[in-house]
């Protein structure tokens, strides 16, 4: 049998440990960090329109735009044939895509309709091995859908861009 | 101490106790209500600008279509903006933000520090490397916005635009900075 004494020991311990625990409880709430809704959808517009920018602009030297050169290439499956443009247009837009995207981690693809890729592009020039990106696929930032290069034929374009670079890119002044 | 002085003090102290841990709670809670309140103005803060970023892009005195703007309509621009009978109009539209953009690509080397405006178009060929406009040149001023003396942080916001230059019907690779002043 516990005296009177001890009772109110007890009881007072366990009001202790209610409040303690009650704290743990808000401050975990409080602290805890909470997940940016919009942050997703506003990657998503930002690189959909560096790809959309990208493709409209002019073509070195020439009148086309890098979209009609993209289309014309994949269309004669010459993008990286030396033999047709010197330099090919792989390597003049991996040259584009480095001043653009500087010290980003990128992947850049255009495919046709039958999935052949013509174009394999990520921050250390051609993609020969078609191994993808080389960040983590799971925090990558990609371009919500590919953009049309061509619909009659069905070649796209798509545009990955790692997502812990993304910020760097859209946020700090003179990294651009 | 007699019985009753030893149960008052014991009544006190739990009191103080009490009172104690209220003042706590209440610290804690008006802390972090006041923190969320302050995230919440900063999200809300964000969407207007995202908002006004797309929406100053299709102003009808700049813009060439969907994510695009005219480089000549831009060098005009600077003169309407500046005439007394528009600013009000458009410190209401520009909402005092600073809004500039500049050329990434073709890459403008060493001039990528100098305002493309009306003295750049008209400049002689530039003198060792002959550059005219709009090589010439780096970056557009579309409306230079000035923080109240109450505003003392910034944010900076970036979105790839494309520029326009219809003299050659050529398209450039363009970042649209906007500065908000918090």
């Amino acid at each position: 049998m516990m005296k009177k004494g001890q009772i109110e020991i007890i009881g007072l311990m366990m009001i202790v440990l209610l409040i303690i625990f009650v704290i743990v409880v808000v401050l975990w709430f409080a602290i805890r960090e909470k997940p940016h809704l919009l942050e997703p959808q506003r990657e998503n517009i930002k690189t959909i329109s560096i790809l959309n920018t990208l493709i409209a602009a002019s073509y070195p030297n020439e009148d086309l735009s890098i979209q009609d050169r993209i289309e014309e290439c994949a269309k004669n499956s010459n993008c990286n044939d030396p033999g047709v443009y010197n330099p090919t247009v792989e390597e003049t837009l991996d040259g584009i895509l480095k001043a653009i995207l500087r010290d980003k981690d990128y992947y850049f693809i255009v495919k046709d309709g039958s999935g052949v890729s013509h174009i394999r592009l990520d921050e250390n020039g051609v993609d020969l091995a078609g191994t993808g990106p080389n960040c983590d696929i799971e925090n990558n930032l990609r371009t919500p859908e590919d953009v049309y290069i061509d619909p009659i034929t069905n070649i796209k374009a798509s545009l990955t861009i790692c997502s812990q670079t993304t910020s760097r890119v859209f946020n700090t002044i003179g990294k651009w | 101490m007699k019985k009753a002085q030893i149960q008052f003090m014991e009544m006190i102290f739990v009191l103080v106790i009490v009172v104690i841990i209220l003042v706590i709670g209440v610290f804690l809670y008006f802390s972090f209500s006041s923190k969320s309140v302050e995230e919440a103005g900063e999200e809300l803060s964000d969407i207007d600008v995202t908002i006004a970023m797309n929406s100053l892009i299709g102003v009808p005195e700049i813009t060439c279509g969907a994510n695009c703007i005219d480089t000549l309509k831009l060098l005009v621009f600077s003169n309407v903006r500046d005439a007394d009978i528009n600013k009000e109009y458009y410190g209401d539209v520009f909402r005092n933000l600073n809004v500039s953009v500049s050329v990434l690509w073709p890459p403008r080397g060493s001039f990528r520090g100098v305002e493309c405006d009306l003295a750049a178009f008209n400049a002689a060929p530039a003198a060792v490397t002959g550059e005219i406009y709009p090589e010439n040149c780096g970056f557009y001023v579309i409306y230079p916005g000035k923080p109240d003396t109450n505003q003392h942080s910034k944010e900076i916001l970036e979105n790839a635009v494309s520029l326009y230059y219809p003299l050659t019907r050529k398209h450039a690779f363009g970042i649209l900075r906007i500065e908000v002043f918090k």
